[in-house]
């Protein structure tokens, strides 16, 4: 199991202004680091960066690794992080089934089918594999979207504040159910909502960092 | 045939290119003008000959079609029609080959011409031959004024003779009772109401209306046969532009706004626009009242004195490829067969040019049987008036556009 | 990042690829226009051009006709947003521009002419019970020499493309709220249009209407068909000019001419621009509330109702035209129907039909591959997002750039290529096609891009079976536009297509009073058809795309 290591980070908006200095930090397999700070502090900059999606006006230095690997000069899609955002993006002129097929990699048509039925099933969503997203609950959109990134073998789990436009009831289940099934990876939590943070987690806060 | 679509078209370069791959093929025996028969049909087997003639209209192209498959057949010979829309472009291209000494191989193996284009290219050297008179079927060509005449221009056998041409009046006799039967009288007509109006020159029907105009009401018919002289052309056409002053005003649009073509005044005298329609082929109204474009109440007559006409041809320019097989083209469009079918209304409807007395019994009742309705201009119909030398329709067009066009 | 430096090459050689025609353009009209060009024209033209007896006559008539038309196109706009929107016709309106958007103008203007002729078709529905003809009047004729039948097509035409532009800007707007706020001070609708929303939505539509003011002025296809003989417009004198060797010159320095008469108009606009925002100005804060006059409503959507409904019948002209065997005045429906002309002359209807297919689908599969490869590269911020560029060609007269690029194209022997014909039309295509993608790539999420790129899709991937599908929308649109622009294209495939190639704008230009007018009809119909149909599929075709579908080997 690898660790996600980020080494001395420094952005600069195009004019100037610091989203963060030499900032470093760890998190290990396992392990849930949640970044907080208010909105506007860098907080998803952070993840765009680690992902390899950061607008070039950005000036950054720094590096990332997962384990012993430097990830900065890989393109996003070789860099094996799972990335959650705010909304689920689930491709809407794609099947639930099409849509984690998208994320598996490459295999044998049958094989990679039954995988996807099988995470449904271990999700509670058995039967779902031939709807339209658009027909699916919000919870079971977001189990699926997490299911999606699970089944593309990410190293480690960025979550850009997942949770948060769900209503609260479901908002429990799924912080369950998201913790449950990526127990075994380093997970980069950004959120502002405290309640979201699971207990044990360590915090890094970015407005204290940069003061 | 003058024909005023605006735009030609050129040429395929794929034509170009396999005329030059033929001339690397085949042998320099190259047939004369007076060959014998035999040589010139042996020669002319397997060779592609390109037509360059109007493509305006469908019902030629498909009789064109039609002999293509014949000389096919026949002769081994390949017809291929170029479709051009104005032949003066054609000569322009010749005459710019000639400039740069092109002097054989050329593109064009056949065209269709008479009028200025052919005294245009008789006066530049640009046509072979004298080819016409050996011709096999050259024996059974009438012997009029109009055909050893291209208006008023020599042939001496530089072109040969393919369809007669007159121009004629059609009108609905559910609207018109007596027809204006003379320039004059077409004033009387409209004066009292009448509706009627002509293409603009320098389109062909236009500028041939403008001729018979000129013809009847001109004090100095010599003239015509000759070459415009600037000196007297002025005095000559004085009477025409009186005329036309008077009768524009009363015309369909004021004079001001004119149809572009023949065609557009058969349309309108079929909408009612216009009581009277002109058209170049005696048997045009038969075929449009078949054709469901003119009301069986239509006529065709000429005036009392007669109309302008005139035949066109074919002619083969000087530095053509395949000689022989447009030899064999040009004898296949004389013969009795094709003559017969182009005189048919149903397929083309233009006069013959031969003798009828100088066919056999069989093909002259391939002529006779042809039903050209009561629609078509009756046969021995008023005389055909010449056209006036072939320098007067520059002349006559450049000044009516100076006078009326804009 | 996958792509680097290899991508600008690509962008640069999409910009190339567009920006060479024009300078081309420029280069054989100026070059020829002042004797330059050895073997085209070896003496200078504008003497020529000057002393033509048709040159001062063809102006005149060109800015009669142009300048009316824009002026009426633009009136009928604003009238329609004052007196249209929100009433129960809207949606009508909305519906109709489109499809009315697509009908090529030559169709349209044989369309028109079969309804508007005094043999034409309103005559027949009102004679003889109401106006006691059996015979048409003579008091009119089509085409006429004034021109008005030139600015009827023109109007019909262009006032749905300027309402659509107008349309388009008005939710950035806010229209309702500026109504609403309006009127509870106590404005009729109309001083709120004209106070408050006009003034803003003028500055957006300016582009188009320049747009309309420089095809008004320069068209030829249209003008052609409707337009006066004796003498013709400016840019059908030049036609005339240029298909003589002799007056090549002239022609070029008439194409100049034309083109800074364009400019010289446009300049005349943004003083009249001037002028009337300094007058508005001056009138807006008078206070004066206006007298919301339902009268004037009423009259609006009349007037708008009639002009859309003349486009929607000059269709109906044709389909009725191409069916009819015997139909004479007065009669309202044909005497005699047939499909003779649909059965017989199949080759003379489908083999343009066949080659207007073929280039136009040529056409629109190439500006879209071009304008994917330009969108991509802005995206990626390989290349900078250059707006005004791409209007060049819908700014510059037709007629100038064609008789330059018809000059290079005889100079390298190009001309006559279908490549040729394929490339001027795509020159004509990509304009719209890369707005209309623009507005979706630039709105497009990236996020989504994020998302399936940490799924571990590769670019090629990503872009295939994610971006492109989600967009098939706009894509499809745009292809439509494509097809629809090259559908329509009458000069360019004429001058660089050597006559050769017989597509149905050419031969429906060309034919059109030579020919049976029940075959010209069929051409217009069909003409109109395929940029319809290629409409139809853009409304099919997304909602193909996007219903997600399971595969059949997962059911």
């Amino acid at each position: 199991m690898a660790t996600l290591r980020i080494s001395a980070l420094t952005m600069k908006l195009p004019n100037g202004q610091p989203l963060c200095s030499d900032l470093s930090f760890e998190v290990s397999a396992g392990e849930v680091l949640a970044l907080t700070g208010p909105s506007g502090s860098g907080k998803s900059t952070i993840l765009a960066w680690l992902t390899g999606t950061l607008h070039p006006a950005i000036r950054t230095t720094g590096k990332a690794y997962l384990d012993d690997q430097e990830l900065t000069h890989l393109p996003t899609e070789r860099r094996r992080l799972g990335l959650m955002l705010q909304q689920d993006y689930l491709f809407p002129h794609m099947t639930v089934g099409q849509n984690l097929l998208f994320g598996l990699p490459a295999g044998s048509k049958s094989e990679r089918w039954k995988q996807v039925c099988k995470s449904l099933e271990a999700a509670g969503l058995n039967g779902l594999e031939n709807r339209d997203p658009i027909t699916l609950s919000g919870g079971q959109r977001a189990r699926v979207s997490l299911l999606r990134t699970l089944l593309s073998n990410p190293e480690a789990l960025l979550l850009d504040e997942p949770f948060s436009r769900l209503d609260s009831d479901r908002r429990s289940k799924i912080r369950e159910f998201t913790w449950c099934s990526a127990a075994t990876l380093p997970i980069l939590l950004v959120t502002h909502d405290s309640s979201d943070i699971p207990s044990g987690a360590r915090t890094v806060s970015l407005l204290e960092q940069i003061a | 045939m003058r024909i005023q679509n605006l735009f030609t078209l050129a040429k395929p370069a794929l034509s170009a290119a396999f005329t030059l791959a033929l001339a690397a093929a085949t042998s320099a025996q190259a047939v004369e003008p007076d060959s014998e028969w035999n040589a010139v049909l042996e020669e002319a087997r397997g060779q592609t000959v390109y037509f360059n003639a109007w493509g305006g209209s469908d019902r030629i192209n498909d009789y064109l079609q039609w002999a293509a498959e014949r000389v096919e057949a026949d002769y081994g010979v390949t017809l291929e029609h170029v479709k051009v829309g104005d032949i003066a472009e054609v000569v322009g291209q010749l005459e710019a080959a000639k400039s740069v000494g092109r002097n054989e191989n050329g593109n064009v193996d056949l065209m269709w011409v008479n009028g200025e284009n052919f005294a245009s290219m008789k006066r530049k050297a640009l046509t072979w031959g004298p080819f016409a008179d050996h011709l096999e079927h050259s024996d059974k060509v009438q012997d009029s004024p109009s055909i050893k005449n291209d208006f008023s221009v020599p042939v001496e056998g530089l072109e040969s003779p393919w369809g007669g041409a007159q121009l004629v009046f059609i009108y609905d006799t559910e609207v018109t009772q007596t027809p204006p039967q003379s320039a004059a009288e077409l004033m009387d007509y409209v004066k009292s109401g009448g509706r009627f109006t002509y293409p603009a020159p320098p389109a062909f029907h236009g500028t041939t209306l403008v001729k018979q105009f000129l013809h009847e009401l001109t004090d100095n018919q010599a003239a015509l046969a000759q070459p415009v002289d600037q000196a007297t052309f002025g005095d000559v056409t004085k009477p025409l532009w009186a005329y036309l002053d008077a009768l524009h005003p009363m015309l369909r649009g004021d004079g001001k706004s004119w149809p572009t073509n023949a065609e557009s005044t058969r349309q309108m005298l079929d909408d009612g626009e216009v009581d009277i329609a002109l058209s170049f082929n005696p048997n045009e109204a038969t075929a449009a009242v078949r054709g469901g474009q003119l009301p069986d109440s239509v006529r065709t007559y000429v005036f009392e004195n007669g109309t302008i006409g005139n035949t066109h041809f074919v002619t083969i320019p000087w530095n053509a490829k395949a000689k022989a097989g447009a030899m064999i083209v040009a004898n296949f469009l004389l013969s009795p067969d094709a003559q017969a079918r182009k005189a048919n209304p149903e397929f083309w409807g233009d006069p013959t040019v031969l003798n009828l007395d100088s066919v056999n019994d069989e093909q002259r009742k391939a002529f006779n049987d042809i039903d050209l309705g009561v629609w078509a201009l009756p046969i021995g119909s008023r005389a055909v008036l010449p056209e006036p030398h072939a320098s007067w329709a520059e002349a006559l067009e450049t000044e009516w556009i100076e006078r009326y066009g804009n | 990042m996958l792509l680097r430096e290899p991508t600008r090459l690509l962008g640069g050689a999409v910009l190339l690829l567009f920006v060479t025609p024009l300078l081309a353009g420029l280069f054989g009209t100026v070059l020829p226009a002042f004797g330059l060009l050895p073997g085209l024209a070896e003496t200078e033209g504008f003497t020529q051009l000057f002393n033509d007896s048709r040159f001062w006559p063809s102006v005149k008539l060109t800015l009669q006709t142009g300048l009316i038309a824009t002026a009426l196109v633009f009136l009928l706009t604003t009238l329609c947003l004052v007196c249209v929107q929100r009433t129960r016709i809207w949606r009508w309106v909305l519906a109709s521009l489109p499809p009315l958007l697509a009908v090529p103008h030559a169709a349209l203007a044989v369309g028109l002419l079969f309804l508007i002729a005094p043999s034409g078709w309103i005559a027949r529905l009102f004679s003889p019970w109401l106006t006691d003809w059996d015979r048409p009047p003579t008091a009119w004729v089509v085409p006429d020499a004034e021109g008005v039948s030139l600015i009827i097509g023109l109007v019909v035409k262009e006032f749905p493309f300027l309402l659509l532009a107008a349309i388009a800007q008005l939710p950035s707007l806010h229209v309702d709220a500026s109504l609403a706020i309006g009127r509870t001070l106590g404005y009729s609708p109309a001083r709120c249009w004209s106070r408050l929303i006009l003034p803003q939505l003028y500055s957006r539509i300016r582009f188009t209407l320049l747009i309309i003011l420089a095809f008004n002025l320069s068209v030829v296809d249209m003008a052609l068909l409707l337009g006066p003989g004796n003498p013709p417009t400016f840019a059908v004198f030049l036609m005339t000019l240029v298909s003589d060797p002799d007056s090549r010159a002239a022609a070029s320095a008439g194409a100049l001419t034309l083109a800074l008469g364009v400019f010289i108009v446009f300049a005349g606009l943004f003083l009249i621009e001037r002028l009337m925002s300094f007058w508005s100005q001056q009138r807006r804060a008078n206070g004066h509330r206006g007298a919301g006059l339902k009268l004037f409503r009423a009259f609006g959507q009349w007037v708008i109702s009639s002009v859309l409904l003349f486009s929607v019948f000059a269709l109906i002209m044709l389909i009725l035209w191409s069916v009819a065997w015997r139909w004479r005045f007065p009669s309202a429906l044909p005497q005699q129907w047939s499909t003779a002309q649909w059965l017989t002359k199949s080759n003379t209807l489908f083999d343009p039909l066949l080659l207007t297919l073929c280039i136009a689908s040529a056409t629109a599969l190439l500006a879209m591959i071009a304008a994917v490869i330009w969108l991509e590269l802005e995206r990626l911020q390989r290349v900078p997002k250059l707006n005004s560029v791409w209007f060049v060609p819908l700014l510059v007269p037709q007629v100038t750039l064609l008789f330059g690029w018809q000059a290079i194209a005889l100079l390298l022997g190009i001309d006559g290529h279908w490549l040729t014909v394929v490339y001027s039309h795509w020159v004509y295509a990509l304009p719209y096609v890369i707005l209309i993608l623009a507005i979706a790539w630039r709105e497009h999420d990236p996020n989504w891009h994020h998302a399936a790129n940490t799924l571990g899709g590769g670019y090629f991937r990503v872009l295939s079976k994610v971006h492109m599908p989600m967009l098939v929308k706009p894509l499809s649109q745009a292809a439509a536009v494509a097809v629809a622009v090259s559908v329509a294209q009458y000069l360019p495939t004429l001058l660089l297509g050597a006559g050769r190639y017989q597509t149905l704008a050419i031969e429906l230009v060309t034919s059109f009073g030579g020919v049976d007018r029940r075959v010209i009809a069929a051409l217009a119909l069909l003409q109109s058809l395929v940029p319809l149909l290629a409409f139809l599929a853009a409304l099919i075709v997304p909602w193909l795309v996007l219903k997600p579908r399971a595969a059949l080997w997962q059911r």
